[in-house]
């Protein structure tokens, strides 16, 4: 798993590359916290290249989302793959994540 | 006792042990050197070379000692027990020293990639002659019932070798003192390992009721297996014991051939890939219920909810399977090594998941599908089939069943009937765990006649339509078509066309296993699944 950050439009975008799994799941919170507690605003996570999630995987975006709702903030999910999306819709978390197909819609969502 | 140090063996004056205990798996045993003052023997080689590397430092430094390695004694000729000796120059140096019985002379002689396992373990056999042979003739039978050999040295160490067919024909016990090297006996009635070349039942059976008479009978008190940690005499009594009884029950296995490997590789491989997304799905809804449940302001209850699955157990052993499985796509792994680390995990998972408590908040058609997943696996992985339970079943019924448990009117009865706070609240939780991803109107059905019956496991074929329903719409499709048509009568052909391919080459194998254990047949796979069913037969 890999997770590097671009900014399109002044807004940082976080892609997470690989599989969120027992090995890399503590790493990819660790990672996600440390982005989200630098930055203000939505945390934006391009999933373009997210191959599997687990359950534990799940399990760090929502703590991080609970994290940040205290705030008033949220994760913003963008260009999930097939089967990834899949696993959101059929467990329920896609009903606690805002999800968009790409990037561009992601910004155009924030941007109102 | 010690692994990989000089141990003093209970009952034997004078003699020592030095054991390598390995973890349990195919590539390599443990292996035992034994020594007197004089005298060092070697007891199964193994298979791996930094073990060869070990054997042959102790074997030097013995020698310095003046004491010299008379024997090797192979409890079978199995490549985990042999290979090193094949293979290694310093060790094939002691070949006219190596006793095994008789066939398995034949095989080492022979190179026989068949009896040795070396073709299903994918490892080369180089052919090597021995020189000492047991059981040469019929010889004599112990008490217990076993032939029986005593190895002779020139010293005080006496080992007798008990012949003990079943799990291969060349397999042997050696006694030396109250303990016994039983080599892979403990393991002869297990899947994976029952039904190999060279296996047979009653071979089996019959040496298993002569050891534990020789156990019982003659004052064994420690037995030294060819895996994992030596055991009391006690333990392996009543291990043996449970094996007779597990091997009794074995008929009509399959053979474990390199290519039952690949198949059941195959098939294992797809399954746990189903495991993964349904155990995923289970244990996200869970902690989707949990979250809402915090939301409320139920504290307690989320946190009971949270623990009624053990997330990062599940989620540890799901890694590992992936892990292996990539290291196996490599070729780091032969086909039947994943075929048995498949069967290892869905075991543990299958222990991990309480459906108790699990059924009363998740949707009980995905437990019976995990269950009937790891079921199937483990029935393949045994070397049997998994049964279709046909009868005569209308499909459109079915997909009228499917559909209202997809898309029906969410039922507020349990939540107005609640008496208490506590019902309730497990109503809503019930509630909560029902996850839809199916609109009304998903499914098109193209029927020639409403009361087409035909031949299928009824059960199956909803969990499998189920699946595919839910796979394809959470995937993103808008829309499947079903097209039920009989062409000639005699058959029914059900077609399902999504409304765009979404399903990937490993969940396409995995939907046309599940349809082909309904009892139908494929034909065609390209981006609709199409299965044929005998009509109207009777129950099968």
């Amino acid at each position: 798993m890999e997770i590097t950050t671009t900014e399109i439009e002044n807004i940082q975008i976080i892609k997470i590359s690989g599989r969120i799994d027992s090995s890399t799941a503590p790493d990819a919170e660790e990672t996600l916290r440390g982005y989200a507690q630098s930055e203000e605003g939505p945390v934006i996570i391009d999933g373009s290249e997210l191959k599997y999630i687990s359950s534990g995987g799940l399990r760090v975006l929502l703590t991080i989302e609970k994290e940040i709702a205290k705030e008033g903030r949220h994760i913003i999910l963008c260009s999930l793959r097939p089967d990834v999306e899949k696993i959101f819709r059929l467990t329920g978390f896609s009903s606690i994540f805002s999800i968009h197909p790409s990037i561009d819609a992601a910004v155009a969502h924030l941007r109102g | 006792m010690e692994s990989h140090r000089w141990n003093r063996i209970p009952g034997c004056d004078n003699i020592s042990i030095y054991p390598i205990i390995r973890k349990i798996d195919t590539v390599s045993s443990n292996s035992f050197l034994l020594a007197s003052d004089t005298e060092c023997i070697l007891l199964d080689p193994g298979g791996l070379a930094t073990q060869t590397d070990e054997i042959l430092s102790v074997i030097r430094g013995k020698k310095e000692e003046g004491c010299m390695l008379e024997r090797i004694l192979l409890t079978h000729t199995h490549i985990d027990h042999s290979f090193s000796l094949l293979h290694n120059d310093e060790l094939r140096g002691y070949a006219d020293r190596v006793c095994t019985h008789i066939s398995g002379a034949e095989v080492l002689r022979t190179g026989d990639t068949g009896i040795s396992q070396a073709a299903l373990l994918g490892r080369e056999m180089h052919p090597c002659t021995i020189g000492m042979p047991l059981f040469l003739e019929e010889g004599d039978t112990a008490g217990c019932g076993l032939k029986e050999e005593e190895i002779s040295f020139t010293d005080e160490m006496s080992i007798l070798a008990y012949h003990t067919p079943g799990h291969s024909p060349d397999s042997i016990c050696y006694r030396l003192g109250n303990n016994l090297f039983i080599g892979d006996t403990l393991f002869i009635g297990a899947p994976g390992v029952a039904g190999s070349v060279g296996w047979s039942k009653n071979d089996c059976i019959s040496s298993l009721h002569g050891l534990m008479r020789l156990i019982k009978n003659e004052g064994i008190t420690s037995c030294l297996s060819g895996h994992g940690d030596p055991i009391p005499a006690s333990s392996a009594m009543t291990s043996i014991a449970r094996i007779v009884d597990d091997v009794e029950k074995i008929d009509n296995i399959a053979t474990i051939t390199p290519e039952w490997a690949r198949t059941t590789a195959t098939f294992g491989n797809d399954l746990m890939a189903e495991m993964d997304k349904t155990l995923t799905i289970i244990s996200g809804r869970i902690t989707f219920i949990s979250h809402m449940l915090e939301e409320l302001e139920e504290e307690d209850e989320a946190d009971r909810i949270d623990r009624i699955i053990e997330i990062s157990a599940i989620d540890d052993l799901l890694t590992r399977y992936h892990d292996f499985s990539e290291a196996y796509r490599k070729g780091e792994h032969r086909d039947i090594q994943l075929a048995q680390k498949a069967a290892q995990i869905a075991g543990k998972l299958n222990r991990m998941v309480d459906r108790g408590n699990l059924g009363t908040i998740i949707d009980p058609i995905l437990l019976e599908h995990l269950t009937s997943l790891i079921n199937d696996y483990m029935t393949v992985f045994r070397g049997y089939q998994p049964v279709a339970t046909l009868s005569t079943c209308n499909p459109n019924a079915i997909y009228a069943e499917v559909m209202r448990s997809f898309t029906g009117e969410r039922d507020p009865g349990n939540l107005l009937a609640a008496e208490s706070g506590e019902e309730f609240l497990a109503a809503m939780i019930r509630e909560m765990g029902t996850i839809r991803v199916v609109q009304q109107g998903y499914l098109t059905i193209q029927s020639e006649e409403a009361s087409l019956d035909v031949v299928m496991d009824k059960r199956r074929f909803r969990r499998a339509m189920q699946r595919l329903i839910e796979e394809t719409a959470a995937s993103g499709c808008d829309g499947m078509e079903i097209a039920i048509t009989s062409p000639d009568r005699s058959q029914v052909t059900i077609t399902c066309t999504p409304d765009r391919p979404v399903l990937d080459e490993q969940t396409i194998r995995y939907f046309i296993q599940a349809f082909l254990l309904t009892g139908g047949s494929i034909r065609e796979t390209k981006d609709r699944i199409t299965i044929t069913y005998p009509s109207q037969r009777s129950i099968i």
